[in-house]
């Protein structure tokens, strides 16, 4: 059957009619679909992305005729598909030829290591239902795909079946759609790579990335639009008009880069905080199209917004490093300021791979140029004692010695990083994003694979990242979004990740400590000085010189109450009554007022005309104010 | 909207029937004749050419067009003036494709393969499937997309039917677009292209748009004396002319000359650019040499800089240029008109060369078509 539908294909070069066949695949796998592993559109588009890089793509282009998506086009420049590929896709949904045998003589898999794509990259898809995916988004689409060399392109047109009746049980396989695949010249034989048109997209995805639920909200009066948003579609491709405009985007229309338009969105949430948003949550910030961007940005192998955590200096951050095993502290990083920790230590690199072709990996929705949405340095200034935020490093490289490879799954290689700031913005990048070769499905986990300690407001104070290198594929599950937590990977990084981050948390606690201890030491010498100031002002008032100023000392009952030379020396209980000896803080502060209390007024030579008692007198009824409290 | 609403919205869109789709299904176009490609070549990229050159290839080039399914216009400017390094960024409107209609598909097909020329094409460039009328309204997707990527380089008004076609009192109207586009170019410092394809005889004119540039010429004529006579020794251009032979040529020079006037003016106060004829090229009217239907101008515009009066004489601003000057070159330019249809249909030579060349930018999926299709024209 595949062999005659590739056949037909071809034949269409010398003007057969269009071969028809149907999307077929097992009830097994529609049933996955259909319990809606694909909740959000994002996931979808993600897993065409997915596709994308495993065909070495140096750019995707996502473009949607946002805000009316009526038609949404995934386009890459990848390998694409040849007639056998595309034959071999129709027919398999759910059973992909990455990663096996079969797809070398597709084109879709190295030669060498079915684990790597053609030009070497780790492959991210796994199961083959990506493509599939777009069933959740839409009715019907088309894919337009190309080899390079070819001088003909291949045409799919695909309407899905929809739910009218439900799938039957077991292996039985089920047509999920039904397809016309022909040949049409190409306009040029060099280019290579595959577009994915969605034509009919389903009206419950239109009116999820239109927001009309959120705008439903607002015109109930129930919330108040989002700060940024691409404008509510009203239908006929006219906009609703809100403060005199149709939109309110964060970047600057026109002649925004798309690198720029998207740096201009993440300050823009990030910002969100010190304007006034105490909570800055991605729901309220943003409508569900740039929500998506942002997931989607998230969730692709690309290079960070601005600097990648292991690059940034320690100018602006602290940083340790978590080695040694449990109850070993964190160590701090030993290295000048400038230099980045990705120069000491050979694991502590982006996850995005360095061969070449990932470095490229562009990935553009519409006017915005997606990047890792993280920022590490210019984080909210909050009142928190510690200004900076500071940064763990750490990894893991676990060949589970003595353990059958089958029982523990081979080896798991990961770094990692845990970022503390006083305040993470927006706070939908609390918890922990695991990555498998720079993609992640899972988004941030905010309850750090259930830390189980109750730390509740310093998990909300963290942010970090998994990056895997080997190992923990077999524990995702299909929707690529969540794991087997019963999985021995699983455990074992929940395991190092809780014991991280219970070694971070005490260190933060302890430079908490430090600053709060430094700071107060600093407090007491502005005190001082302060008070030395305003007594030695008074001398030069009075025309005295500062050698002239005499010291002040309350006596207790076992010092002596004798002055020596020009020293003032009163009785320490008469003056501080109750507070004579408690040694707290107020107490001393008081005392030392009293102290320049007794030098500016003998600056003014208001003192010594006093009798002793008088003078004692006088100085207790001014520390009885001094110490006055209100209330 | 009501909850119970809201459960039927899904329904609302056109579900397609679980059926087989439809596959290919491919025609020529008007725009495939040979006479179109002439006008391409010689009143469109000659002139834009010239605007291009010195100018630094990393500035790229906006384009602003209506082309059709196969984006055979854009294919032609990346072909001609992108070669260098180049970026065009375009927006194109066609409201013909949607869902999955054969031309849907040719559409598709067409951008796939033009976004693939990523070194000549920058990604946000894109096709709007909203009539272009829809920019003249504010708050619409036309007008964001139109805004998004101005000012341009490149207007190509390619119309398929009259620029006055509508009534005066349409919303929304192709004044208003037009108005809305020529606005986003005020403030631009480099000269630029407007390209105007339109049926200028009076039948494709609405009743009160004949009448409104007529009083368009009337102005001018009031605002430029001598151009009265220069109009009525080189055309036949007079109000008795007019009155009288309402569906000749004389219409279609007034026209020219009041549409060119319109879209010196419209903006705003101004004028904010002088305006040159470099080419006007007509289509014969149901193949009678001596009647013009469509009519082809190619206009140069400079930016004048001209700033507002004081009121009060205190800043002397920029003098407003002699818009006189302007419409004298047009109305000279327009003496000299070329007649597309006429000049191809002479030339054999030419007509082949034409059409191996629209063959080969609509690419080799048009071969088993396109010749017997062409064969029928003679221009």
């Amino acid at each position: 059957m595949p062999q005659d539908l590739e056949s037909q294909i071809r034949g269409t070069e010398a003007g057969a009619q269009p071969a028809s066949t149907t999307l077929r695949t097992s009830s097994k796998v529609l049933g996955r679909i259909t319990d809606g592993i694909y909740r959000r559109p994002e996931s979808a588009v993600r897993e065409l992305v997915a596709n994308a890089y495993d065909a070495d793509a140096s750019w995707v282009h996502i473009q949607t005729d946002r805000p009316r998506f009526s038609r949404i086009v995934v386009q890459d420049n990848g390998h694409g598909m040849s007639p056998a590929a595309l034959t071999h896709m129709l027919h398999n949904i759910g059973g992909s030829s990455k990663r096996s045998a079969d797809g070398i003589p597709l084109g879709v898999t190295n030669l060498d290591d079915t684990r790597l794509s053609p030009g070497g990259r780790r492959l991210i898809g796994r199961i083959g239902i990506g493509l599939f995916s777009v069933a959740q988004l839409a009715y019907s689409f088309q894919i337009i795909t190309k080899t390079e060399g070819d001088e003909w392109q291949t045409v799919a047109d695909v309407v899905l079946r929809q739910w009218d009746e439900p799938p039957p049980d077991g292996d039985a396989e089920y047509e999920a759609g039904r397809v016309k695949v022909w040949r049409e010249r190409a306009d040029d034989p060099a280019a290579k790579g595959t577009s994915v048109i969605l034509t009919s997209v389903r009206q419950s995805t239109v009116e999820t990335l239109q927001s009309k639920g959120i705008w439903r909200l607002v015109d109930r009066g129930d919330r108040e639009p989002p700060r940024f948003h691409i404008g509510d579609h009203l239908g006929d491709g006219t906009l609703r008009e809100i403060d005199g405009t149709s939109a309110s985007l964060p970047w600057q229309s026109p002649h925004g880069e798309p690198d720029e338009a998207f740096q201009s969105l993440v300050g823009g949430v990030t910002a969100s905080y010190a304007q006034g948003e105490r909570s800055p949550s991605l729901k309220h910030l943003l409508d569900n199209y740039l929500q998506m961007a942002w997931n989607l940005s998230l969730a692709v192998p690309l290079t960070y917004v601005h600097v990648s955590p292991f690059d940034i200096s320690g100018v602006s951050t602290l940083r340790y490093v978590l080695s040694g095993g449990v109850p070993a502290a964190a160590r701090p990083l030993d290295l000048p300021t400038s230099v980045p920790v990705s120069e000491k230590f050979s694991w502590a690199q982006s996850d995005v791979p360095t061969d070449g072709l990932a470095d490229s990996f562009r990935v553009l929705l519409d006017d915005l140029e997606l990047r890792r949405p993280l920022r590490f340095e210019d984080m909210p200034e909050t009142s928190n004692a510690i200004k900076k935020p500071i940064i763990f490093y750490g990894q893991l490289n676990e060949d589970f010695p003595g353990v059958d490879s089958a029982r523990s799954g081979g080896p798991l290689r990961f770094s990692a990083y845990l970022l503390w700031a006083p305040k993470i913005a927006p706070i939908d990048n609390v918890g922990c994003l695991i990555r498998l070769h720079g993609a992640s499905g899972t988004g941030f986990d905010p309850s750090f694979l259930g830390y189980p300690v109750q730390e509740t407001v310093k998990l909300r104070q963290m942010t970090c990242e998994v990056l895997v290198h080997e190992g923990l594929e077999a524990a995702l599950n299909i929707d690529r979004e969540s794991f087997n937590a019963a999985h021995p990977h699983v455990i074992r990084l929940t395991s190092w990740l809780h014991n991280a981050m219970t070694r971070s948390f005490t260190q933060v606690k302890a430079v908490a400590k430090a600053e709060r201890a430094t700071k107060s030491s600093e407090q007491a010498e502005q005190f001082e000085a302060d008070l030395e100031a305003i007594v030695l002002h008074a001398y030069e008032e009075a025309g005295g010189e500062p050698e002239d100023i005499p010291e002040v000392r309350l006596a207790g009952a076992s010092s002596p109450s004798a002055p020596v030379g020009d020293e003032y020396v009163f009785d320490r209980s008469r003056v501080l009554g109750a507070d004579a000896y408690s040694g707290s803080k107020p107490a001393k502060e008081a005392e030392r007022k009293v102290a320049a209390i007794v030098q500016v007024l003998a600056a003014y030579g208001l003192l010594d005309d006093l009798e002793p008692e008088d003078r004692e007198a006088l100085l207790a009824d001014l520390a009885t104010i001094v110490r006055l409290k209100s209330g | 909207m009501a909850e119970e609403d809201i459960a039927v919205e899904e329904f609302k869109l056109d579900v397609p029937e679980y059926a087989d789709p439809d596959g290919p299904s491919r025609a020529c176009a008007p725009w495939h004749r040979p006479r179109k490609q002439y006008v391409r070549e010689k009143c469109w990229l000659a002139p834009t050419k010239d605007l291009l050159a010195g100018v630094q290839v990393d500035e790229g080039l906006r384009y602003l067009g209506l082309p059709g399914t196969d984006l055979l216009d854009i294919r032609y400017f990346l072909d001609e003036l992108c070669t260098d390094g180049r970026k065009m960024r375009f927006v194109g409107f066609n409201n013909a494709a949607t869902g999955s209609s054969p031309e849907a598909t040719e559409l598709s097909l067409a951008l796939s393969e033009v976004h693939l020329r990523d070194a000549q094409v920058d990604a946000q460039s894109r096709i709007v499937s909203d009539d272009i009328r829809m920019v003249g309204s504010l708050n619409t997707i036309a007008h964001d997309a139109v805004s998004e990527a101005a000012p341009y380089d490149v207007i190509n008004l390619d119309l398929t039917q009259s620029i006055g076609a509508d009534p005066l009192t349409a919303k929304p109207s192709m004044y208003d677009a037009v108005q809305n586009i020529l606005q986003l170019q005020i403030g631009r410092t480099r000269p630029w292209m407007l390209l105007l394809t339109s049926t200028l005889d009076q039948p494709t004119f609405s009743p009160d748009s004949v009448q409104h540039f007529r009083r368009e010429f009337d102005r001018l004529l009031e605002d430029c004396p001598h151009l009265e006579e220069l109009c009525a020794d080189l055309f036949g251009l007079t109000t008795d002319a007019l009155d009288n032979d309402p569906d000749g040529n004389v219409f279609v020079y007034m026209a020219a000359v009041a549409v060119c006037r319109w879209l010196q003016h419209c903006a705003g106060r101004g004028p904010f650019w002088r305006m040159n004829l470099r080419a006007a090229f007509v289509y014969e009217l149901d193949w009678d040499p001596d009647a013009y239907g469509m009519v082809h101008l190619s206009v140069k515009c400079t930016p004048t800089y001209a700033t507002g009066v004081d009121p009060s004489g205190l800043a002397k601003g920029q003098p407003v240029h002699d818009v006189c000057e302007d419409a004298e070159q047009i109305i000279k330019k327009l003496e000299k008109v070329v007649n597309v249809d006429a000049k191809v249909r002479s030339d054999e030579a030419l007509r082949r060369r034409l059409n191996s060349r629209t063959l080969e930018l609509l690419g080799p999926r048009f071969e088993s078509i396109f010749d017997d299709w062409v064969k029928d024209f003679e221009s």
